[in-house]
C-alpha cells in the first residue's frame, strides 16, 4: 500500500534561519535546564503538600520527616556473640565511609561524651527545674531536699551503672546527669537484636549519592556476612524507599509513554495519508516533554517523581495538535503547513490556550504536586503549540499520498455508530449512577506511592529493634520554641496520664516547664545558699569526702549569681544540645531558628483538644487530613470556575457554548461515579482529572457542534484527539500508583461520556447516502 | 593466613635455605598468633588442669553477698547486700533486691535492670571486666587469654586465688581478683584505680541444680523475644 511512498522531506526554501534559530534556542535551553533535574527529584510524600501555603504542622512533620531520612538502620540477629561481633565490625567498616557523617548502635549517639559535656555544663539550666519540682512542692526544706540528695547519691553508689558514671559525680552529686542519661535512651529494648545507625551525609534524595552510599553498604554487609553466615541483616530507611520508589516511578513512565507513543503511532498510521508523519508527531511529543521538564526544573526545587508520571498523559493530549495540523494538511492539499497552519490557527490556538489556561489554573492548588503538574502539562502544550509553528513549516507536505485506513472502516460500523454509542453510554450512565448514589470521599495518602510491602515489613522489624511497636500512636508536640512545646507538652501529658486507655511511652526529660522554671528560679534565689550549706553538711555527716564535691559547690554559687531560669536559657541550651544529637535520639526534640517539637509516644490515639500544637507523626493520617482539607479547597475552587467558564461561553457562542458546558459538566460528574465504582471512593487526585477532563471534553464538545463535517457524527481532528485523549489517560489507569489510576480514570471517563454522548446524539449532520 | 602460608611457600624456591627456615618458622608464627582461642598467656601445668576441672564440674550455684564500694568520694565503703546465681550455660546473675536492681552478665554481653526494665548504659570498658569474672565463674580462662594476664596462686583443690592483669588499656580495670576454696568462689575483688574498687564477699554458696531455659528466665525476670 504505502511501498511507493517516499518520504520527501526536502525543504522548498532555504530554511526560515529565525524559526530554525529560535527552534534550536528552545531545544537547547530546555536540555539544560532537563539535565540539571536528575538530582533533585523527590519521593517524599510530605513533598506533596509542601509549599509556601504550607500548614505549620506539616512543615514541621517535613521537617521531622527529612531529618529521619537521612538516617539508615541496620538490625542485625543471629546467636548473640556472632551478631555483636558483626555489628561492631559493621560500625567500624561504616565509619570508614565518607558517604556518612555519623555512625553508631542502638540508640546512642556517635558522640555521646558530647552531649554528656554539654548536659554537664547546662544542668542547672534543663535539669535542676525538674529535679526541684519533685522536692520542693511536698513542701520539703533546703535541708530535706540536701538530705534527700545524699541518701540518693549514697543509693546510687551501691547500684552497678554509678560504676560508669564515678568521674562525673564530683560536679554533679545531685545526679541530674545520670538519671537523665539513663532515661534519655529509656528503658533497653528487649529484642534480642543489634541495631547499627548510620547518617547519611548528603540528601537521599541525590540519586547518584544514595546509590553509590546503598552500594557500598550492600558489599559491607556481604563482606562481612561471609564472616558470619548465621547472622541475618535487615537494612531499612527512606534511601531504600526512595531508591525503589524512582526506580518504579520511571519504569511508570516509560511504560506509560511507550504505550501511549505506541498507539499515537498506530492512530497516526492508520488515519494519516502519509506514514513520515510519525517522524513529525514523535517530535512534537519529544519537544513538548522537554519543555514540560525543563519549566518544572526551574521553577521548582524538589519536583515529585509523580508530577512526571501522571505527566505522561501530556503525551496523548499534545499529540492532538500535531495530528490537527497533519489532517487538515492532508484533507486540504495545501502545499505547505504554513498555509494550513494560517487556515486552523482559530482553533487551535482556541483549543491550545484553553487547556493550557485551564492546566496552568492548577498552579493556584495548595498542592504543590497539582502546581508541579499544572506547569509541566501548561508548558509542555504550550511546547507542542510553538512546535507547531516553529517545526513543521521547515518541511514540505509529502506529495505522495495514500487513501489513510481510518477511511476504509466497515460502512456498518459507521451507520451503526450512534446505536453503538447510545448502547455504551446507557450502560456507562448506570454504571455512573450507581456509584454517584454510593459516593464517598477516600483521601489515602498511601495510594500516592507504590506499594513497597517487602521494604515495610523489613522497615517495622528494623525499628522493632529500637523498641518501637507496630502498634504505638507517634506524636509530635510543637511550638515556636521548646518552651512553648514545654507547655504545650505537660498540659497533654497530664490528659494523657488521667486516662487509663492512653500510656506515654516516651518522656522527655530535659524540658522544663514554665512552673519548674519558675519555682527553680525561686528556690535559687531564696534558699540557694542554705542548700548548699545543707548539701555539704548532710555530705559530711554521711562520711563523704566534702572536698572531693569541691567543683559542685563552686559551680552552685555561681549558677545562684547569673542563672534567672528564662525560656531564653533553656532555648539556647536544648539547641546546643541539638546541635550535637545525632542518629536516632536526633529525633528526640528539635529547637530550630523558628520552630522546635518533641516528639511522644503513646499506646492509644491522643484526645486531642482546641489548642492543641500536635500533629500525629504517623505520616499517613496527618497527610490524608491535609489532602481532605486541599480537596474541599480545590473543589471550592474549581466549581466557581467552572460555572463562570460556562457563563461565558453562553455570553460567546450563546446556546452552543451554554450546552457544550452543560454536556462537559454533565460528564465530569459521570465521571466521579465511574471512580468511585471502581475505587471505592473520590479523592483529590480524581476531582483533579475530573477538571483536566472537562477542559477536554468542552474542547470536544464546541469544536464538534461549531465546526460539523457533514457525513460525520464527530469531525476527524476530534475523533482522533479523543481517541488519543482517551488512550493516554486510560493507560493511567494500569499504574500500580492508585492516586493516578484515579486521576486517569476520572479524566477519561469525561472524555469518553462527553465524546459517547455527541456520537449518540449528533444525528442531524450525519449523511448517510 | 592462607596467603601468607602459600606465598612463604612459593620464596621456598627462590631463597637459600636459611631463608627457607626463615620464613617457614614466620608462617608458622603468624598461622598460631592468628588462632582465635590462643592459649599462649594461660600456663600449662597441673594445677590449672586441675583449676579448670574442679571448677568446670561445679554445674550451678547461688550466693548471697555483701558488696563493698571504694570510691575516692567516700571516706567508707558503700555497702550493699544481694544475692547471686551462677550458671555456666547462661550467665551470672546479681541481685540487688533492697535497690530493685540486677545485673545479668553472660559471656558476651552485659544488662542492668532496674524496677524490672532493663537500662541502656554506655559500659564499654567496664563490660569487659564484668564478662571476665563471668568466664572464671565458669572455669573458662581461654577467652581471656589475649586480654589478661592470669596468674593462679594456692592449691586448686583448697584455698586459691586467681589474678587478671588487663594488657589493654580499653579494660577498665587495673586487676580483678577471685579468691575461692575448691569449687567455690569466695571474694572477686576488682580495682578500678584511683581509689575505685569494688568488692564482693560472697556467703552461704551451695550448689544448685542447673536451671532450665525457662526456670532461669523466669529467676531472671527476662523473657526473651519470640
Amino acid at each position: 500500500m504505502g511501498r511507493n511512498h517516499r518520504t520527501q522531506e526536502i525543504p522548498v526554501k532555504p530554511l526560515p534561519r529565525a524559526s530554525l534559530l529560535l527552534l534550536a534556542t528552545l531545544v537547547a535551553v530546555t536540555v539544560i535546564f532537563s539535565t540539571r533535574l536528575t538530582d533533585r527529584i523527590s519521593t517524599d510524600v510530605t513533598d506533596l503538600v509542601s509549599g509556601a501555603n504550607q500548614d505549620f504542622s506539616i512543615k514541621i512533620l517535613s521537617k521531622f520527616r527529612q531529618e529521619g531520612s537521612r538516617i539508615l538502620l541496620i538490625r542485625i540477629d543471629g546467636e548473640t556473640g556472632q551478631r555483636k561481633a558483626a555489628a561492631r565490625e559493621l560500625e567500624s567498616r561504616l565509619k570508614e565511609l565518607v558517604e556518612f557523617r555519623a555512625v553508631g548502635m542502638g540508640l546512642s549517639p556517635s558522640s555521646p561524651g558530647k552531649i554528656e559535656e554539654i548536659l554537664i555544663e547546662e544542668r542547672f539550666t534543663l535539669l535542676l527545674p525538674d529535679f526541684l519540682a519533685d522536692s520542693v512542692p511536698d513542701g520539703d526544706s533546703p535541708e530535706q531536699v540536701a538530705n534527700r540528695a545524699v541518701s540518693d547519691l549514697e543509693e546510687f553508689l551501691s547500684s552497678p551503672e554509678s560504676l560508669t558514671f564515678e568521674e562525673m559525680l564530683p560536679r554533679d552529686p545531685l545526679l541530674l546527669v545520670p538519671n537523665a542519661l539513663l532515661k534519655l535512651k529509656g528503658p533497653a529494648s528487649q529484642s534480642e537484636a543489634e541495631l547499627v545507625w548510620a547518617e547519611f551525609s548528603e540528601s537521599v534524595f541525590d540519586h547518584d549519592f544514595r546509590g553509590a552510599a546503598l552500594g557500598e553498604v550492600d558489599s559491607i554487609i556481604a563482606a562481612i556476612g561471609e564472616r558470619y553466615p548465621d547472622v541475618e541483616f535487615t537494612v531499612s530507611g527512606s534511601a531504600l524507599f526512595s531508591e525503589a520508589n524512582v526506580a518504579s516511578s520511571r519504569a511508570e513512565v516509560l511504560r506509560i509513554n511507550l504505550i501511549v507513543l505506541a498507539g499515537v503511532i498506530v492512530l497516526a498510521w492508520i488515519s494519516l495519508p502519509h506514514p513520515s508523519a510519525i517522524v513529525h508527531l514523535l517530535v512534537l511529543v519529544a519537544l513538548a516533554f522537554l519543555g514540560g521538564t525543563a519549566a518544572v526544573a526551574a521553577l521548582f526545587q524538589h519536583p515529585h517523581v509523580l508530577t512526571f508520571v501522571i505527566g505522561s498523559a501530556l503525551t496523548g493530549v499534545c499529540v492532538d495538535y500535531g495530528l490537527h495540523l497533519l489532517i487538515h494538511n492532508s484533507q486540504s492539499n495545501d502545499p505547505t503547513f504554513l498555509e494550513t497552519l494560517r487556515k486552523i490557527r482559530g482553533p487551535l490556538l482556541g483549543g491550545g490556550i484553553s487547556t493550557i489556561t485551564g492546566s496552568l489554573l492548577l498552579c493556584f492548588s495548595e498542592v504543590s504536586l497539582l502546581r508541579e503538574i499544572g506547569v509541566f502539562v501548561g508548558v509542555g502544550l504550550a511546547s507542542a503549540l510553538a512546535v507547531c509553528w516553529l517545526y513543521f513549516p521547515l518541511f514540505r507536505p509529502p506529495s505522495n499520498k495514500r487513501t489513510p485506513l481510518i477511511l476504509r472502516i466497515p460502512r456498518f460500523l459507521v451507520v451503526y455508530s450512534s446505536a453503538f454509542s447510545l448502547i455504551a453510554l446507557t450502560a456507562l450512565t448506570a454504571l455512573s449512577l450507581y456509584g454517584l448514589f454510593h459516593l464517598r470521599w477516600h483521601d489515602d495518602v498511601r495510594q500516592l506511592a507504590k506499594p513497597q510491602p517487602s521494604l515495610e515489613k523489613g522497615d517495622d522489624y528494623a525499628r522493632e529493634a529500637l523498641g518501637v511497636n507496630k502498634g504505638d500512636f507517634f506524636y509530635l508536640i510543637y511550638g515556636e520554641d521548646i518552651n512553648e512545646v514545654a507547655r504545650q507538652r505537660s498540659r497533654i501529658l497530664e490528659r494523657v496520664e488521667n486516662r487509663s486507655s492512653e500510656i506515654a511511652f516516651s518522656q522527655q526529660f530535659f524540658l522544663p516547664d514554665s512552673e519548674s522554671l519558675l519555682l527553680a528560679k525561686n528556690f535559687v534565689e531564696s534558699n540557694g545558699a542554705k542548700f548548699s550549706e545543707s548539701f555539704r553538711m548532710a555530705l559530711d555527716q554521711n562520711s563523704f569526702e566534702v572536698t572531693t564535691f569541691d567543683p559542685f559547690f563552686e559551680e552552685w554559687s555561681a549558677m545562684t549569681e547569673t542563672l534567672d531560669f528564662s525560656d531564653r536559657d533553656v532555648a539556647q541550651a536544648t539547641q546546643r544540645i541539638d546541635q550535637v544529637v545525632d542518629g536516632p535520639l536526633a529525633a528526640g526534640f528539635h529547637q530550630g531558628s523558628s520552630y522546635a517539637w518533641s516528639p511522644l509516644r503513646t499506646s492509644a490515639p491522643v484526645q486531642t483538644e482546641p489548642g492543641d500544637k500536635i500533629v500525629t507523626a504517623d505520616q499517613d493520617e496527618s497527610i490524608n487530613q491535609i489532602l481532605a482539607l486541599y480537596r474541599k479547597a480545590f473543589l471550592s475552587f474549581a466549581v466557581p470556575a467552572l460555572i463562570i467558564i460556562t457563563i461565558l461561553l453562553g455570553i460567546i457562542f450563546r446556546k452552543t457554548g451554554l450546552v457544550s458546558a452543560i454536556i462537559s459538566f454533565a460528564s465530569v460528574i459521570l465521571s466521579l461515579g465511574l471512580v468511585q465504582v471502581f475505587y471505592g471512593g473520590v479523592n483529590l487526585f480524581g476531582v483533579v482529572g475530573a477538571f483536566i477532563g472537562f477542559c477536554l471534553a468542552l474542547d470536544y464538545t464546541l469544536f464538534s457542534r461549531l465546526t460539523p463535517e457533514p457525513g460525520k457524527r464527530l469531525p476527524s481532528s476530534v475523533t482522533v484527539s479523543a481517541i488519543t485523549s482517551v488512550l493516554s489517560f486510560s493507560i493511567l489507569c494500569t499504574s500500580d500508583i492508585v492516586a493516578v489510576g484515579f486521576l486517569g480514570l476520572s479524566a477519561t471517563g469525561s472524555i469518553l461520556f462527553s465524546t459517547l454522548f455527541l456520537v449518540s446524539s449528533n444525528r442531524k449532520h450525519l449523511n448517510i447516502s | 593466613m592462607d596467603r601468607v602460608t602459600v606465598s612463604s611457600f612459593r620464596c621456598f624456591f627462590r631463597l637459600d635455605l636459611t631463608l627457607v627456615a626463615l620464613l617457614v618458622y614466620c608462617s608458622s608464627a603468624v598461622t598460631f598468633a592468628a588462632e582465635p582461642t590462643a592459649q599462649e598467656p594461660i600456663p600449662d601445668g597441673q594445677e590449672w588442669e586441675d583449676w579448670s576441672r574442679i571448677q568446670q564440674a561445679r554445674k550451678a550455684w547461688s550466693s548471697d553477698f555483701e558488696q563493698s564500694r571504694y570510691t575516692k568520694l567516700r571516706k567508707v565503703p558503700t555497702r550493699q547486700s544481694g544475692r547471686m546465681m551462677h550458671s555456666p550455660e547462661f550467665g551470672l546473675w546479681v541481685e540487688y533486691p533492697s535497690l530493685d536492681r540486677a545485673l545479668l552478665i553472660s559471656s558476651n554481653e552485659v544488662r542492668y535492670l532496674k524496677e524490672g526494665q532493663e537500662q541502656d548504659v554506655d559500659d564499654t570498658g567496664l563490660s569487659v571486666v564484668l564478662e571476665a569474672i563471668n568466664h572464671v565463674l565458669s572455669g573458662e580462662l581461654s577467652p581471656l587469654g589475649g586480654s589478661f594476664d592470669i596468674d593462679l596462686d594456692g592449691d586448686p583443690a583448697a584455698n586459691w586465688t586467681l589474678r587478671l592483669d588487663p594488657v589493654t588499656e580499653e579494660i577498665e580495670a587495673r586487676s580483678i581478683l577471685i579468691e575461692g576454696k575448691a569449687e567455690m568462689p569466695e571474694e572477686i575483688e576488682v580495682d578500678f584505680g584511683h581509689g575505685k574498687e569494688l568488692v564482693f564477699e560472697l556467703r552461704n554458696q551451695r550448689s544448685i541444680d542447673p536451671p532450665t531455659r525457662k526456670e532461669w528466665e523466669e529467676i531472671t525476670g527476662l523473657r526473651k523475644s519470640p
